[in-house]
């Protein structure tokens, strides 16, 4: 593989380890702020979205509930019981009637506690010039008059049909929208009732007004407050959202700052033909990026710096064995001479721990890139966790500062609702029914028995209880047939007029509800009477309002619980981020609580992506260290193969890695080491070969030199001159009739003619006994028949093959030696026999045999085979070979298969052995 | 060894990065934006443009004039259109109107406001609906759904522009015996209308007071008992005398015989003869006070016996009750007019004529104008149905009999221009400071003159438009 080869090149020091292990850690590091800025991100998003949606449904929902108390308003103020002031035909009636009737309506009005938040003024206009037009600001007594508006005038100039169409929805008039009906032609000449309606107009003008158009009876129109839609914000509003309500030609009525809505969501306000949009303005991010920046990248660096500090120790250290190694070895092979001291063993750096190189590189990666991976990881979680806490806190305190608010208004609404119904013509007459002391005037079927419930609002509360002073239900909304269900405890009537909450009301359900109360004095002609009505609101009322994701929970001043009804306190899961805080203008409390499960499902994501990551690099470090191991020990261990092979003999060099590191460097030194060695064990070997070459060339030189002896000697003989003296000689003999001698002389001829023969080396055994036969006459002519001489062979034996010379040499020595000094009766026999494939040959004579000493030193020479020892007692100068030479030629020529040894007692003769192979021919 | 740690290291990475990968994507998981919508209004103007949606059918009526479940019988007799029921409220139709947003079937009074609808085009001629109805025939109409006809000259000729649900002769009498008796007063014959001036004179006979309190009154009338246009109309009718020209492009209510007939309801007025602004009492309208037996005498169609058959009150004691001829102007005709003959129109403007007329159709002809005339709340539009109203107890056929001898007299449509919107509103605010004695009645006349033209021009102008 190309990488192998790349990585073969680029083999482990020390530093290039440090950069490793530090790349792993800076990865991982770079990983962990990668997830991490990610998981703040993601956090952030999800906050941000919370908190958009939370913010945007509580005003959205504080929005349609002021909505829907101004429409509950336009409706109740349409009903009869206001509406009928002016459809009375009061300004033909006497001023008595009318200021009674004008100072009822009043009452009526201020019995309803309109919130000034909420609207500002209320014109009344009647039909035509009998009829009343009044206008009520709220918050100041009484009403001021129209003298001239009254809607035949509107109609008449046609501003009525302006109004018709904006019936029931809040708009808002330019300058011009309304004067341009003011057209003097339709007026004449009446400059008043001109300058009335200019100023009728110009107060109209860019305000919120809503009306109900009406043609047929009362024309009333609202003004609302200019910041009636800030009731849905908190009093101390954040930048960050703007808020602005449009009407669905897209005209916008209201806007909670001028900024031009950046990029906004909008909502419908349905049923209301509205529309709500609200922008962020500013991005939510708090934390401020320079400063987490900051930290991460000192945190970054440390953890760099802790990695590099503790990979180069480490690694240092792990490899300064191989660097010794190196240098002795290379000191090792430079030396002149072959010094073979082997390494100290003592130097071998000892740890505390013994481990081998991949478990030391496996320590340092793992140490190296996880410990600051581990410490890392855990700053970088507990840094962004910061970071995320503390956007959690602001987005639920934030959260928690608007839910407060449309809580507020919600009990706002209910307190409003309760005066209504007080001030409900419905329940006005059923007081006055309750509590007059007369029979009052029969009501009719036909205008149906006090239908509270068509009072608007009501869809909010559970139910209603009128009760008395004595704390019986005179009416109830629900079991209207069973009011003693209803009952109130002394302890729940207070002695004061402002309108209360009670916790723990038990109902006709049995359950526990809250409830508000409020007392009321009803003047008819028994006096002053007191009754409470107790309103029971809907536990949807506070439903609503919890904000997604979120628990809610209401407490009043004492602690009581007030929502959930019934129920225990919502689950605060442990850790969960909590918001406390006080309703605004109220005294109860309020708690939010986030739930948990996203925060920690995210958080558990998040972990789970760090010990990923931390699981991978330590992973990555395992896999790094055995690569590494890998490749520094694998020509290491080649090279002790290479050692155990030298150490056998085989002398390799170990593969060389070209690399300038401290394993190339033992390499190359061994690699020194071991040319050295080759070198010294070649030249051995040659010596060793010539040795072996001088031997066999001494051995060879040897047998060259015995051939050369008998070559000289059959050289110096001149044969043909010989056998012509001879033959002469025997001529002569056999004519002078010395047959004798004649004989002698032809023994002599056939000897001689024998041993110069050199034609072939074996002869037969008939010849070679031949042979003997004429040397042993001639002995015996010469000694005059001393000796005795026998020869036992059988005559199949004759024709086998035996190397020359072999047997008259031994003759020869036994006449030399064994029968030396006798005088008589000397004996000599050869016995042959044939056994086993072998041919047996006895010379045997009964001479003077030999000392044990002599035969063992003779029998030494024989088996030698090799050396031709001259016996110095046995050299005559007479031509004898002696048997050594005997011995060597058998040698020669039979090699191993031929034995030959002698037998000798002292005095009792001497017997030579000599066994050959039998060949025939 | 090399290669399998490639490969190993290879795996983890791609395991990692994909964790890494859905750390990143997978935490996007949005917070559900809550919509919170409230309960959604169904849109009032669903066209139903789609095939698949059915037509609906927007039809202006009164909640107690037609019934949940009938609608629904005929949502189920035809799939595929269905009925939205809409409150008559007056701002809102005109303000619909305005905008052309009106009801496919919008309720009127087809005596007082068919002209103006005619005029003002918003009204769909229905004649060739009823010429191919098998339900509803011309032939079988009776003489006073001719108020529903206008040529734009004269109010009872011309094309059909409705019918009305049932109708009644409004200014027959009603009178309760023991009233009567307890006042010390004999029971008009029935066979004779009365004059307006003896009923007046009998209705203040029939008042009695005791101190501040009046704890009988003669006479109620469809409101407060005060004049109001149509009974104007219908005295003027008896008398023969018109007030608006031929091109009803002016009206003249300064007449001699107006005077006199509104004089006399000045006269009542401060008599009290019934409730009244002047004596402001409680009750809205004369039905109050006669089904509490607290009036002696109520001025209202025969459709109002179905109130006295069906209130609690009066039911138990019908017997007391009694109908007499509609009184007559002095020295004037017999006439027995409609004042009101309440029916609907359809809004040219429909998007669905055919499926608004289906719901016409069955609404004013068939199975529920047989069930309205048996139920004895008016007089059938249809011949055929007359005698389907009920005639099993005495009062029944006491009524039914003056009835009978009144369809005689019915067939005249009472005077209006249908250029005058909202005339009865401006007759009454010219009275109304008559009756508290800031004015008298001429100069009211002459203000009612001044206004009642400009209003005129306007309205002529308006609708030429």
């Amino acid at each position: 593989m190309a990488i192998s080869r790349w990585l073969s090149k680029h083999s482990p020091t020390p530093w290039r380890i440090v950069a490793v292990s530090v790349m792993l850690t800076i990865l991982a590091q770079i990983v962990m702020v990668q997830i991490g800025l990610t998981y703040v991100n993601s956090m952030n998003r999800m906050i941000e979205d919370n908190r958009k949606s939370n913010v945007s449904t509580q005003f959205y929902h504080n929005t349609l509930l002021q909505l829907g108390e101004i429409d509950h308003l336009l409706q109740l103020l349409q009903t009869p019981y206001f509406s009928t002031y002016f459809q009375e035909s009061l300004l033909y009636r006497d001023a008595h009637f009318a200021a009674v009737h004008r100072a009822e309506l009043s009452a009526k009005l201020n019995a309803l506690h309109l919130s000034p938040d909420l609207v500002h003024r209320i014109y009344f206009i009647g039909g035509d010039a009998g009829q009343a037009a009044w206008i009520k600001d709220i918050g100041q007594d009484g009403f001021a008059e129209l003298p001239n508006i009254r809607m035949d005038l509107l109609q008449k100039i046609h501003m009525s049909e302006r109004f018709l169409e904006d019936h029931n929805r809040i708009v808002k008039y330019s300058s011009q929208d309304l004067s341009k009906f003011i057209d003097s032609r339709h007026l004449a000449q009446d400059k008043t009732v001109i300058r009335e309606l200019r100023l009728f107009t110009e107060n109209l003008k860019n305000r919120m007004i809503i009306s109900n158009g009406n043609m047929n009876g009362v024309l009333i129109l609202m003004q609302l407050q200019d910041d009636f839609f800030r009731t849905g914000l908190p009093l101390l509003q954040s930048e960050a959202f703007s808020f602005s309500v449009e009407d669905t030609q897209g005209n916008r009525l209201w806007s909670s700052d001028d900024a031009p809505v950046g990029q906004a969501s909008a909502k419908e306000l349905s049923p209301y033909p509205y529309k709500v949009t609200f922008a962020p303005a500013t991005p939510i991010v708090h934390y401020s990026i320079f400063t987490l920046w900051n930290r991460l990248i000192w945190l970054f660096c440390a953890t760099v710096v802790v990695t590099f500090g503790i990979s180069f120790f480490y690694a240092k250290r792990t490899l300064d064995s191989f660097l010794l190694l190196s240098r002795k070895m290379k000191e090792q092979s430079r030396g002149d001479r072959w010094d073979s001291k082997s390494i100290s063993e003592e130097w071998i750096p000892k740890s505390i721990i013994p481990l081998t190189l991949r478990q030391r590189l496996l320590v340092i990666f793992s140490l190296a890139a996880m410990l600051p991976t581990l410490t890392g990881g855990w700053l970088y979680s507990g840094l962004f966790n910061q970071v995320v806490q503390k956007q959690m806190g602001l987005m639920i305190g934030e959260i928690g500062t608007y839910t407060g608010v449309s809580i507020q208004n919600r009990i706002d609404s209910m307190n409003h609702l309760i005066n209504q119904i007080h001030a409900s013509e419905p329940l006005q007459i059923l007081l006055k029914r309750t509590y007059n002391s007369e029979i009052p005037e029969p009501m009719s079927d036909v205008s149906v028995n006090v239908s509270i419930p068509m009072l608007a609002g009501l869809n909010e509360a559970e139910y209603f209880v009128l009760f008395d002073a004595g704390g019986q239900a005179v009416y109830s909304s629900i079991f209207s047939d069973n009011r003693d269900l209803f009952r109130l405890e002394p302890g729940e009537m207070r002695n004061t007029d402002e309108a209360y909450w009670i916790n723990g009301y038990k109902d006709a359900f049995n359950t526990i509800k809250p409830a508000l109360i409020k007392r009321f004095a009803y003047r008819s002609d028994r006096g002053l009477s007191v009754y409470y009505l107790l309103l029971v609101p809907r536990e949807s009322l506070f439903e609503k309002l919890s904000p997604l994701g979120f628990a809610l929970q209401i407490k009043d001043s004492f602690g009581t619980q007030i929502y959930p009804y019934d129920r225990f306190p919502p689950e605060f899961g442990a850790g969960a981020m909590q918001w406390s805080g006080r309703v605004p203008e109220s005294d109860w409390r309020m708690e939010v609580s986030y739930s948990n499960d996203r925060i920690v499902y995210k958080n558990r994501e998040y972990k789970y992506a760090f010990l990923l990551i931390i699981a991978i690099v330590w992973l990555l470090s395992i896999v790094l260290a055995l690569t590494i191991t890998a490749f520094l020990l694998k020509p290491l261990r080649e090279l002790k193969r290479m050692m155990a092979l030298a150490g056998e003999g085989k002398f390799y060099q170990a593969t060389i890695d070209k690399g300038r590191n401290e394993i190339a460097e033992i390499v190359r030194s061994y690699n020194g080491m071991i040319r050295q060695l080759a070198e010294v064990v070649h030249q051995n070997m040659n010596v060793m070969e010539e040795n072996a070459n001088i031997k066999i060339r001494e051995t060879e030189l040897l047998s060259t030199k015995a051939l050369a002896e008998l070559k000289m000697l059959q050289a110096q003989i001149k044969p043909h001159f010989l056998y012509n003296t001879l033959e002469a000689i025997n001529m002569r003999c056999m004519r002078t009739g010395n047959r004798d001698i004649g004989m002698m002389v032809t023994a002599l001829a056939d000897l001689f003619r024998y041993s110069i023969s050199n034609d072939t080396e074996v002869v037969t055994l008939d010849n070679e006994l031949d042979h003997v036969r004429n040397y042993m006459a001639i002995q015996q002519f010469r000694t005059g028949n001393l000796y005795t001489f026998q020869i036992d062979v059988p005559k199949e034996l004759l024709a086998a093959s035996v190397v020359k010379f072999i047997l008259q040499p031994i003759v020869e020595n036994c006449l030399k030696h064994g029968l030396e000094g006798f005088d008589e009766e000397g004996w000599i026999g050869i016995k042959i026999r044939s056994e086993a494939g072998c041919l047996r040959i006895e010379v045997s004579d009964n001479g003077i045999g030999m000392d044990s000493v002599r035969l063992t030193q003779l029998n030494n020479e024989l088996e030698k085979g090799t050396e031709i020892h001259r016996d110095h007692k046995s050299d005559e100068g007479g031509g004898g070979i002696g048997l050594s030479n005997v011995s060597h030629r058998l040698r020669l020529y039979y090699k191993d298969q031929a034995v030959m040894n002698v037998v000798s007692e002292p005095m009792r003769g001497t017997r030579t052995l000599i066994e050959l192979p039998l060949n025939f021919g | 060894m090399k290669k399998k740690g490639y490969l190993l290291l290879g795996l983890i990475m791609a395991v990692g990065l994909t964790a890494c990968g859905n750390n990143k994507s997978g935490s996007e998981t949005n917070s559900p934006v809550k919509e919170g919508n409230e309960s959604q209004q169904a849109s009032p103007s669903d066209k139903g443009g789609k095939d698949a949606d059915p037509i609906v059918v927007r039809f202006n009526i009164n909640n107690d004039e037609i019934s949940t479940e009938q609608i629904k019988q005929f949502e189920d007799d035809n799939p595929g259109i269905k009925i939205q029921r809409e409150d008559t409220d007056a701002t809102k139709l005109a303000a619909q109107l305005a905008t052309g947003e009106a009801p496919d079937i919008i309720r009127i009074s087809g005596v007082n406001d068919t002209p103006s609808y005619v005029i003002r085009g918003i009204a769909m001629d229905l004649t060739p609906f009823i010429q191919k109805s098998s339900i509803i025939r011309e032939d079988d109409l009776g003489p006073a759904t001719n108020v529903f006809r206008f040529d734009g000259k004269v109010q009872g000729q011309g094309p059909i522009y409705g019918i009305p649900k049932d109708w009644s002769p409004d200014y027959t009498v009603w009178y309760n015996k023991k009233l009567f008796e307890a006042a010390g007063v004999p029971i008009p014959d029935a066979s004779q209308p009365m004059t307006w001036k003896e009923l007046f004179e009998l209705s203040k006979k029939l008042t009695i007071t005791e101190g501040d309190t009046i704890k009988q009154f003669g006479l109620g009338i469809l409101g407060k008992s005060e004049a109001d246009l149509p009974w104007l109309m219908t005295y003027l009718l008896s008398k023969g005398v018109t007030l608006s020209s031929s091109d009803f492009s002016s009206i003249d209510y300064d007449k001699p015989e107006v005077k006199e007939g509104l004089g006399l309801w000045v006269d009542a007025v401060k008599a009290n003869v019934g409730p009244n602004q002047i004596n402001q009492d409680k009750a809205a309208w004369g039905g109050e006070i006669f089904l509490t037996d607290r009036a002696a005498m109520m001025l209202s169609g025969y459709w109002f016996s179905g109130l006295l058959r069906n209130d609690e009150h009066t039911k138990t004691h019908l017997d007391d009750f009694g109908m007499l001829p509609a009184p007559i102007a002095e020295g004037g005709k017999r006439v027995s007019p409609t004042g009101s003959a309440t029916g609907a129109i359809i809004n040219k403007a429909t998007k669905h004529p055919e499926e608004t007329w289906k719901v016409y159709e069955w609404y004013f002809g068939g199975k529920l104008a047989e069930e309205r005339a048996k139920g004895g709340w008016g007089v059938p539009a249809m011949k055929h149905l007359v005698e389907m109203l009920p005639q099993t107890t005495e009062f029944d056929k006491q009524a039914f009999k003056v009835l009978q001898g009144e369809l005689n007299y019915s067939n005249d449509v009472l005077e209006v221009n249908p250029y005058l919107l909202n005339g009865d509103a401006l007759l009454k605010k010219h009275l109304t400071p008559v009756y508290f004695g800031k004015s008298m009645l001429d100069e009211a006349m002459k203000q009612l003159n001044k206004d009642a033209s400009t209003l005129l021009k306007e309205g002529m102008s308006a609708a030429q438009k």
